[in-house]
């Protein structure tokens, strides 16, 4: 074994996980002064290293991204707005009510209204809402959208 | 660990509000020790890992469940560390300054042993390459395979970089052992 083939298994060495040329290692440790240097200066460093305190996140700093996580809300319907090629600002001016017309009693179709945006992001929404039954479910599901960042 | 972690990003997709400050909770620590390795500065280090998890909580509902959660989070986290080092490469230079001038990171280290900022101080003589791999290995404790899942290098990079950051090391921390005495 060389000085290059030394430093290439010095870690799995360390680790104990070099088997078949331990052997061959440890003979060339025994037989190279500098490679033996290398590999108490590596033991020192870790021993060092490993005992070095990480430092702590700062305590508000949950608070922060929470605040950073809610500001990025505003924007709803990112998938549909995905999905029609709107911009985030049409996204932004969303409003959207849900009422009940009709009488089917199986899928009761549901009246949406949205304002302030796009037909193509009104066109996209409305495709969605028959699968939902009720205006309770399609509630549900415009605060599930809402709640989980679209 | 992986396990817990699959099903509390599963809870958070699934509408549990609390899912994603538990992840916090649980990497919170780890996450900023690793930026602050990289960046070597408090502030920086925060805002850093603030713009880590709101990443993450937006791109969440994208994660494949391929990898282990930590493995994603910290691939994040060294990305936007490595970027932010780089760029701030002269704010860093500012920074080395001040903490050889004795005024120490102007954020502070709650620990504020001596010796933990001198291994930081040693730390910051590494290129931002090696002191990744160095702090992902010694003060993570993640393994060599998981070093180079993170960083998307093979094991034998991950160790010559840690064998080259060694050498480079060995000069200054054999001061602070010489320092701190047996």
């Amino acid at each position: 074994m060389n000085c290059a083939e030394f430093s290439d298994r010095v870690f799995d060495f360390l680790q104990g996980t070099l088997h078949e040329e331990r052997e061959e290692f440890v003979r060339h440790r025994s037989g190279c002064a500098a490679c033996a240097g290398r590999l108490e200066g590596i033991r020192e460093n870790e021993q060092i290293l490993t005992g070095a305190r990480a430092p702590s996140a700062p305590a508000d700093l949950w608070p922060r991204i929470a605040a950073a996580i809610a500001q990025t809300r505003p924007i709803p319907f990112r998938l549909l707005r995905v999905a029609s090629g709107l911009g985030a600002a049409a996204a932004l001016l969303l409003a959207v009510t849900l009422f009940a017309t009709g009488s089917a009693p199986r899928t009761p179709p549901l009246k949406l209204v949205v304002q302030e945006v796009a037909p193509e992001s009104q066109r996209t929404f409305r495709s969605l809402v028959p699968k939902y039954e009720d205006v309770d479910a399609a509630t549900a599901m415009v605060d599930t959208i809402l709640r989980n960042d679209y | 660990m992986g396990g817990d972690d699959a099903a509390l990003v599963r809870r958070h997709l699934a509408g549990d509000p609390d899912a994603f400050r538990l992840l916090y909770e649980k990497y919170g620590d780890k996450v900023f020790a690793s930026a602050f390795r990289i960046v070597g500065e408090h502030h920086a280090a925060a805002d850093l890992v603030q713009e880590v998890f709101v990443k993450i909580h937006g791109e969440l509902r994208s994660f494949k469940f391929e990898s282990k959660f930590s493995t994603w989070l910290f691939r994040v986290t060294v990305n936007h560390a490595l970027n932010r080092a780089s760029e701030g490469s002269r704010h860093t230079r500012i920074h080395e300054k001040i903490v050889r001038d004795g005024r120490g990171d102007p954020g502070g280290t709650k620990e504020g042993r001596p010796v933990d900022d001198e291994v930081q101080r040693a730390l910051m003589q590494l290129s931002p390459k090696l002191r990744t791999v160095i702090s992902l290995r010694y003060l993570e404790g993640l393994s060599y395979e998981e070093i180079a899942e993170i960083l998307e290098i093979s094991i034998g990079t991950v160790k010559s970089r840690l064998f080259l950051a060694h050498e480079t090391l060995r000069p200054i921390l054999k001061d602070v052992m010489l320092e701190q005495g047996p």
